[in-house]
């Protein structure tokens, strides 16, 4: 479906995840607009709670974006935030939600081609899926 | 006499600029930071490792996999150097106590320590002329990596030959992802790449230089690491060099790792010629392999490391600042007094002090720090900006007052977004009482007229709607601190770096998307609560552990500044292991040196000396310890208030097992043979056979201990010049005489001393005979054996770590395998302990050289003088709160957290989060099953409602 | 090669390489060997031998003066200088390498490069294939002639001998008027079309010195001075050395 623009949340960490962010707006590099961005310290602190209520509210996608495996600042969360993801993933499969609306990303603070990259391919993909079948 | 003023200027903001700036302006300094490019983070900023295969990951992997247990109380980091110098980058530009001056340079200094004039000039500026007040000067202005362009046989002027800074953009701009490298003339991906070692360093040949530039030989193990984990097992990856100078801490262990991978070679062997196969744009390399045997090899890539020097422009700065440069123009400095130029009250740090490693110019960027703040010391504070704030406003009961301000921020945003649309679409937006549009937010005027708005409109939450947190949030937390607002009623909402910026062609997108982020952040700002920051004291003591030369230098840096000082030995008397020695390679009088240290330490009466001490206990966090001290043999107790440590025990030579020690009295250590040079001078000495890496880079001891090869290197320039007719042979794997050193490794080949390499699996043999010692070894070049018969073997023992298992135990402190007190960050935080308060220095942290002892000794007490130049120190108010009435005390959180801070408190039947300890990520929050923990400023309901009102709009 | 070890020991003598190294400013740097082997991969005679540079510095290094003193290698050296031309420590092997080959009795040096040694002493020529002056002088007017004849542009071409006062002094090589004489002229023409004035020298005028392969510096020298001292009798100012 074309004519949709997803709306698509990405929860970015103090140390990997915005520090890209903001790097990819110091680039100038470009980014589909679709992407609105949730700053927390850690990818650890997003809970099941956080990505669900995303999805009931009406988010067509929802991604964390953590440090790159190995380097997370506060050690493990973000292997923590990927175990949740999975989790989430299948539980949406269960109720008839296709799991890949939701998506663990992982880079350094300075890649912010990485960054942008991930947010296009994120919004290609959603795009692909269709709205939020809640919606 | 002149008062003395209170500022200090740092000239060249790269990665040592900014330590020292950092260090200063939270010393109560003013600071002007001082760059003649238009930005700040200088060499640093243009090479990340973007692959996190420097040797902290390789270091974090391994202790991931249990190499070394950490202790409570310890904070480890995974972070990579990037992440770190991104953070640090914002702390300098926003700190309120450095002016960061960019496009300007320094035309002359004139008057002198604690009264120096500084005429700057701005090139931005129509070259227009100003003049600054500062007490004392630092300079950091770094170097510029050689052009490879004069060497004209290595192919430089081919695309596909690069130098390694080159290469390092190109990984840098590969797709993520795709993992390609692509090579510049044709844009393929090389198969074969091959590094070409030392090119403009250790070459007195074609306008190269004569030192070793001390990093080429690491970043190029670092480029093979990146791109290998890019490409794969493919790729083959050669190095070329004459030796591997891996000396740091742990980067031996980092060449270990990288040179066993699949298709990585490192060939002791130097290139006549690179030629171009002009219809592949593939490069030829001829070379000789160990056994005599020219090859022929072609590679896709070439990969010159080229070296450090300094620019001109450097040179001429010293000329016109009086600074005594030494024949390469390097700073000429006194291996004693190490950051010290020759103008007092002007320091050096970095590169421009000599050819070193990121580590290395942290620390010796703190060290300048801290004696060109202790030259002011009496002005400490009073060129900073007086800032009283008022009382707090409660605001609880309160509905919320938004007032949400939109930032034009100049073009950037105004220019793509339209900022009075997002201004009215703000006004309409629940609990907004007040909107504002500026041009650039951050002004003085702006932040004025935010205070006046907040007074008038009687706001009790604030929405910047403009550029990052990290970058101006503390800015404007201060400012609503400046009219009464508790600074957590703040919320950034980043409409610059995550609309205007990156949806530039797209301005309806980026407006709309402007306005959905101030929607989010105005749903949020509702939503904040006032946080309250811990404020704990600090006790204005020092603890220093170890009384040798780097606790000595330590005491006496804190104690010049008048902070009290406890300095504890374990021994009777001061001096450490340099009592041992006698004379560093540049034949300056050690035992004299020591001797006047501790003249100086007993005459400065804020240093109390303890000897024969013992730790038997102690507790506490930073600004707040308690320690038990044992003088003696006897019930002699001490209980001692510090404010922080400075760990400095120290390290001892290597007991060799090995080659006959012990067993035949002709075999000695460096440091034995010092001895017998200094009592017997050497002319009854026929010959010498010195053996290096005993005790180092093996199985139990893989590190390199660093200071051997100088050792060494010293030791038979000693003996040649006592006795010239003495055969000298050096039997070596890596001849590591870095930076500097390399001049003394050439003196020794000049006067006769003769290298021979082996390699780790065919070392040397001793034998005894019936004539006296014999060694045998099979030379290279000749690819035969050698019979040398001697009358003495000397030992290059490695450097051990004095046993601090006790302290380290009482006082938890992380150590690495081998013994040495782990830092906080290998590159960027080289004498911090990972524990807040608590610094490493000297040996105890790992091998190095005297004069790298006393630039840590005094970097780790401008570190610590950060803490005890505070009343009181501030904690983020960002930490985890535990509603102790609905927990059901599971102890998943106390399971969970990275950092073991949550505890189960048995008296009080309750979980406790230590608001000091709490390092805020908020994992806790998120496993606690009953959701009965919440991490202030990031509450649940704080963050679901930017979902709600992103999804309800 | 499984040959037996070498041996080092005993009090330190002096080798042939510290004479070397009295001989040569800086002592040639010949100390300075780092072993990187960038002469060696770029030496063309590399191999010959079972040598190369780097070994025969290793070798002088570790005293071994009899093996490095008889290698016929050092023959096999062209003095290209290539090894000096990337070495680090820029360590004079040529100038180790000429050492050694004169460190050989005279009569045991290569037999051609000692004939033609010998040949140019015996000839004013200084021509080591043993032409006469009268012998060149008749070469050159002869093939002059022929060409200032068949080829008319060229017809004021001149290839002057013992000019007195010309600008320049021109030494030949011997080969050229013995076996290949047309191969003189083509540098002719050009000094012609560029109006050099310029001569040749009856004596002296051989451009090639043995003498100076065979390492014989007294020889090496009588044959320059000849003809240097030629081109100064005659008056010329420059000498255009074609060797």
């Amino acid at each position: 479906m074309a004519d949709f623009e997803p709306t698509i949340i990405a929860f970015c960490c103090d140390y990997c995840g915005a520090p890209a962010a903001d790097l990819a707006g110091s680039m100038r590099l470009e980014y589909p607009s679709n992407i609105k961005i949730i700053q927390i310290p850690c990818t650890g602190k997003v809970d099941v709670m956080h990505l669900l209520r995303a999805i009931q509210k009406g988010a067509d996608g929802v991604y964390c974006v953590g440090c790159v495996e190995g380097t997370c600042h506060y050690n493990n969360g973000n292997f923590r935030c990927r175990e949740r993801v999975n989790y989430v993933r299948t539980l949406l499969e269960e109720i008839g939600i296709e799991g890949d609306r939701v998506r663990m990303y992982n880079l350094s603070s300075n890649e912010a081609t990485a960054f942008a990259a991930y947010a296009k391919e994120m919004t290609d993909h959603i795009r692909e899926l269709g709205p939020n079948p809640l919606n | 006499m002149a008062k003395k003023s209170g500022s200090v200027m740092v000239v060249g903001a790269g990665v040592a600029g900014m330590q020292a700036s950092l260090d200063l302006a939270n010393s109560d300094y003013n600071v002007y930071l001082v760059d003649k490019s238009p930005t700040i983070g200088g060499m640093m900023s243009r090479l990340p490792c973007i692959g996190f295969r420097g040797v902290e990951c390789q270091r974090n992997m391994s202790a991931d996999n249990g190499a070394a247990p950490r202790s409570e109380d310890s904070f480890p980091t995974n972070d990579c150097a990037m992440c770190m110098f991104s953070h640090r980058l914002n702390d300098v530009g926003g700190h309120k106590n450095i002016n960061v001056i960019t496009t300007s340079e320094i035309r002359n200094i004139e008057g002198e320590l604690g009264n120096f004039d500084v005429t700057l000039v701005d090139y931005s500026d129509d070259e227009k002329e100003s003049k600054v007040q500062v007490g004392s000067v630092i300079l950091s202005s770094g170097s510029q990596t050689f052009d490879p362009s004069a060497l004209d046989f290595l192919g430089y002027q081919y695309p596909n030959v690069v130098t390694g800074e080159e290469f390092e953009r190109l990984i840098n701009e590969s797709e993520p992802g795709t993992g390609r490298l692509m090579r510049p003339s044709d844009k393929q991906e090389p198969k074969k790449i091959a590094w070409m070692q030392c090119v403009g360093s250790r070459d007195i040949n074609r306008g190269g230089n004569g030192y070793c530039s001390s990093v080429c030989c690491l970043y190029a193990i670092k480029e093979v690491s990146l791109v290998k984990e890019r490409m794969g097992a493919d790729l083959d990856c050669a190095v070329f060099n004459m030796d591997i100078r891996t000396f740091g801490k742990d980067y031996e262990k980092f060449y270990n790792n990288v040179r066993c991978q699949d298709g990585v070679r490192f060939m002791k062997a130097r290139i006549h010629t690179i030629s171009e196969d002009p219809e592949t744009g593939d490069l030829n390399v001829r070379y000789m392999d160990e056994a005599g045997t020219v090859l022929d090899e072609t590679f896709s890539m070439v990969v010159l490391s080229t070296g450090l020097e300094i620019p001109k422009a450097s040179v001429e700065l010293a000329n016109r600042l009086g600074i005594e440069l030494n024949h390469y123009n390097f700073v000429k400095t006194d291996p004693f007094q190490p950051v010290q130029s020759s103008r007092p009250g002007i320091y050096i740090c970095g590169l421009f002090q000599g050819p070193k490693d990121i580590p290395e110019s942290v620390t010796e960027a703190s060290a300048a720090a801290c004696l060109a703040g202790t030259d002011i010391v009496e002005s400490r504070g009073d060129d900073l900006e007086k800032v009283e704030f008022p009382e707090e406003i409660d605001v609880s009961g309160q509905e919320p007052r938004i007032g949400v301000f939109v930032c034009n921020c100049g073009v950037n945003i105004g220019g793509v977004v339209d900022v009075n649309s997002v201004q009215e679409y703000a006004s309409t937006l629940p609990n907004v009482v007040f909107t504002d549009s500026n041009l650039f937010t951050c002004s003085d005027e702006t932040r004025d007229r935010i205070k006046e708005m907040i007074i008038e409109h009687k706001l009790n939450r604030v929405v910047v709607a403009s550029c990052t947190l990290e970058n101006r949030g503390e800015m404007f937390m201060e400012t609503l601190a400046s009219c009464g607002l508790n600074k957590y009623l703040l919320e950034m909402a980043n409409i610059r770096n995550q609309a205007a910026w990156v949806h530039a062609n797209a301005p309806d997108m980026a407006t709309q998307k402007a306005k959905d982020i101030v929607r989010m952040s105005v749903a949020r700002a509702a939503n904040l609560n006032p946080l309250q920051e811990k404020i704990i004291p600090v006790s204005k003591h020092a603890l220093i552990i170890g009384g040798g030369i780097a606790g000595m230098n330590a005491a006496l840096s804190l104690g010049k500044q008048g902070f009290d000082v406890v300095l504890l030995e374990k021994d009777a008397q001061l001096g450490g292991f340099a009592r041992k020695l006698h004379h560093t390679i540049e034949g300056k009088d050690i035992r004299a040196y020591v001797e006047e240290l501790v003249s100086e330490v007993n005459a400065n009466d804020k240093i109390q000396v303890m000897t024969e001490a013992r730790i038997i206990g102690s507790k506490g966090f930073q600004g707040n310890f308690v320690t038990q001290v044992a003088v003696g043999s006897g019930d002699d107790m001490h209980n001692i208030e510090h404010g922080v440590t400075i760990v400095a025990t120290g390290a001892s030579e290597y007991q060799p097992k090995e080659f006959l020690y012990g067993e035949d009295e002709r075999v000695l250590t460096q440091v034995e043979l010092s001895d017998r040079l200094e009592e017997k001078g050497a002319s009854d000495i026929e010959s010498v056979v010195m053996i290096q890496c005993v005790g180092s880079r093996n199985e139990e001891h893989e590190n390199c201990s660093r200071i051997c090869c100088q050792s060494a290197v010293k030791n038979a320039i000693h003996i040649k010049k006592l006795n010239p007719d003495a055969r000298v042979y050096v039997l070596y794997r890596d001849i590591r005489t870095y930076g500097l050193l390399e001049d003394y490794y050439t003196e020794a080949r000049r006067r006769g001393v003769i290298f021979i390499r082996f390699d780790r699996e065919t070392p040397p043999e001793l034998k005894k005979t019936s004539e006296g010692l014999v060694v045998k070894i099979k030379d290279p070049v000749l690819q035969r054996e050698l019979e040398i018969s001697t009358d003495l073997v000397t030992l290059s023992a490695g450097v051990v770590a004095n046993d601090t298992a006790e302290i380290s135990r009482i006082m938890k402190l992380d150590r690495d395998s081998e013994g040495f007190f782990t830092e906080a960050h290998i590159k960027l935080r080289p004498v911090d302990m990972l524990n807040e308060g608590i610094f490493v220095c000297g040996t105890a942290h790992g091998p190095k050289l005297i004069s790298e002892s006393i630039a840590q000794a005094q970097a780790a007490a401008s570190r610590a003088t950060t803490f005890l130049a505070k009343d009181v120190i501030r904690l983020s108010a960002v930490t985890a709160k535990v509603d102790t009435d609905h927990c059901v005390k599971c102890l998943t959180c106390v399971r969970s957290c990275p950092f073991d801070v949550p505890v189960f408190n048995e008296e009080e039947n309750c979980i406790e989060i230590s608001e000091t300890l709490c390092q805020g990520c908020g994992i806790c929050a998120s496993v606690c099953p009953r959701q009965t923990i919440q991490l202030s400023f990031y509450e649940d309901n704080q963050v679901t409602c930017k979902i709600d009102a992103l999804l309800a709009g | 090669m499984a040959e037996e070890a070498i041996k080092l020991g005993g009090k330190k003598k002096s080798i042939f390489m510290d004479k070397v190294k009295e001989l040569l400013p800086e002592g040639g740097n010949l100390n300075l060997c780092l072993t990187c082997g960038a002469c060696s991969s770029g030496c063309p005679a590399t191999g010959l031998e079972g040598m190369d540079p780097r070994k025969f510095l290793r070798m002088a290094a570790l005293g071994m003066d009899e093996e490095i003193t008889s290698t016929p290698w050092v023959w096999m050296c062209t003095m290209c200088q290539r090894c000096i031309y990337v070495c680090p420590m820029k360590i004079d092997i040529p100038q180790l390498v000429y050492s050694a080959r004169a460190s050989w009795p005279r009569e045991e040096r290569p037999k051609g490069i000692l004939g033609s040694c010998d040949m140019a002493l015996r000839n004013e020529s200084r021509s080591a294939m043993g032409a006469s002056p009268d012998d060149f002088r008749f070469v050159v007017e002869d093939v002059l002639e022929q060409y200032q004849e068949e080829q008319p542009e060229f017809a004021d071409m001149e290839a002057p001998i013992d000019k007195e006062g010309a600008e320049f002094f021109l030494n030949q090589n011997s080969r050229e008027p013995v076996t290949e004489p047309d191969e003189m002229v083509p540098l002719w023409k050009v000094l012609h079309l560029a109006g050099v004035d310029w001569t040749y020298g009856s004596k002296g005028w051989g451009g090639e010195n043995y003498c100076m392969f065979l390492a014989d510096d007294d020889a090496w020298e009588t044959l320059a001075r000849t003809t240097i001292n030629h081109a100064d009798d005659l008056g010329c100012k420059t000498y255009l050395n074609t060797e």
